[in-house]
């Protein structure tokens, strides 16, 4: 991947905590918000293939763990799974923004924001944060679900031309009619 | 085909290996690339929140009329007794501030403190901080205490020049040493955003009753002043052969919705 890439990797996860913070932490329901970092790697990998949805799941969790007292680290490692399953999914042209059903994406988002916290407060037990599985996890999942659900297309169009022709993904044409 | 299969799973395993490194040993680097990041992105979720807060406010206006004019109501009734309290404090807070300056003890009264507008809560539904407008420029520093809403609210855990991260006395990681009952010492623990906190280190026979007030002792190695209301005791109980009881404490300061903050220029260990 390109050094051009990262950096446009770097300045969409300083996006993503823009919107963070200024809009997404106001939207609360039962003191629980909608996370949004995990609709990088996912919209990374859908558009662009493993490597790109790795790294957007590296870089956008790096940055996310800069501005909480959480593990450093933590997301970053849940992330970069993430963005290698959206990858793979994405390379065969499965949630592809031209090839694809227009549910698909939306539907993986919202299976990745499902399951995204959950690995997250797991990893955070086993490393000794026993409070992660607290009783408000289940409405954790579900809002980071819709969440990602209703915000993955958008940013797969935001994303795919800057991170189009990975060597691994190829141009962005859709590999095959899938789904 | 198979070679982009070797390079995806050693990507994968490059990367999942940074990322537990960072977990092992990424406490130094985080805080010089915290400062870099806030500094970066506050302007930014300032200029948004501008645009964004007033379209907010106008929609939880007309939403919750009703429960603003109820509320007002029960404030200002509250706030004639507290005026009426605050007379019979002036003469009490003396006679405190010249009891600790016998024991050179740092009074609350009489520190600086930087008033402060929250302007983010918690980025993480995992963490407990909020983010406030006011940074090292103004002599905000790491490690600063953070009192407002009637108690104690956290302490400055990152800084940048025009903003810092207060994490809350609810996060998982906070913990304050506090005066509990008749002069008892605890350490009162967080238990995660919304939850309340848990007091430890007091013995099974220790007098403690639900609703006194705790307060921080000045000790623990000074991480803050003494005397800042902390929270309300809850309930207090101990198990059969326990070695010391089960304390929750309600925090005093409403931490789900904080408007403004002081923080209390004031250095740990000083």
């Amino acid at each position: 991947m390109s050094w051009g890439r990262w950096a446009w990797l770097v300045v969409a996860g300083l996006a993503v905590v823009v919107l963070q913070l200024a809009i997404a932490d106001a939207l609360t329901v039962a003191h629980v918000h909608p996370e949004l970092v995990w609709v990088l790697p996912v919209a990374a990998g859908l558009v662009a293939g493993t490597l790109p949805g790795m790294a957007a799941g590296f870089v956008g969790g790096v940055i996310a763990d800069l501005f909480v007292p959480t593990p450093f680290g933590l997301t970053a490692f849940v992330g970069v799974l993430i963005g290698y399953a959206m990858g793979r999914l994405g390379e065969e042209g499965i949630g592809d923004l031209a090839g694809s059903q227009w549910w698909v994406a939306p539907s993986l988002g919202f299976a990745c924001g499902l399951v995204a916290p959950a690995i997250y407060a797991v990893v955070g037990v086993a490393l000794g944060h026993h409070s992660y599985l607290s009783p408000s996890l289940a409405l954790v999942c579900v809002l980071d679900a819709v969440a990602c659900a209703l915000l993955v297309r958008p940013t797969m169009w935001l994303l795919a031309p800057l991170l189009a022709e990975d060597p691994l993904r190829g141009p962005l044409e859709p590999v095959r009619g899938a789904m | 085909m198979a070679q982009p299969r070797r390079r995806r799973l050693a990507t994968l395993t490059i990367l999942l290996l940074a990322a537990l490194t960072l977990l092992a040993i990424g406490g130094p680097f985080r805080s010089v690339a915290s400062r870099v990041a806030h500094g970066v992105v506050n302007p930014f979720v300032t200029a948004v929140q501008s645009v964004t807060r007033p379209v907010g406010d106008a929609i939880a206006g007309t939403v919750d009329y009703s429960d603003v004019v109820a509320q007002n109501h029960v404030l200002s009734a509250e706030l004639a007794s507290l005026h009426q309290q605050q007379v019979q404090l002036e003469y009490e807070q003396r006679q405190l501030r010249d009891l600790l300056a016998l024991h050179r003890l740092p009074y609350l009264g009489s520190l600086p403190r930087v008033v402060a507008q929250t302007n983010a809560q918690n980025l993480s539904n995992f963490a407990a901080t909020v983010q406030i407008d006011k940074g090292s420029a103004d002599g905000v520093l790491d490690g600063m205490p953070v009192v407002g809403a009637g108690g104690l609210v956290g302490t400055v855990t990152a800084t940048s020049a025009s903003g810092a991260t207060v994490t809350l006395l609810t996060d998982a990681t906070s913990s304050v040493g506090v005066t509990i009952g008749a002069g008892y010492q605890a350490v009162v623990h967080g238990q995660g955003p919304s939850r309340q906190l848990a007091a430890e280190f007091v013995n099974p026979g220790t007098p403690v009753h639900a609703g006194e007030h705790v307060y921080t002792s000045g000790q623990q190695g000074g991480l803050y002043p003494a005397g800042i209301p902390v929270g309300r005791i809850v309930t207090s109980s101990s198990g059969r052969g326990a070695t010391q009881q089960s304390i929750a404490v309600s925090p005093l300061a409403n931490l789900d919705a904080l408007a403004y903050v002081s923080v209390v220029l004031w250095e740990p260990g000083t």
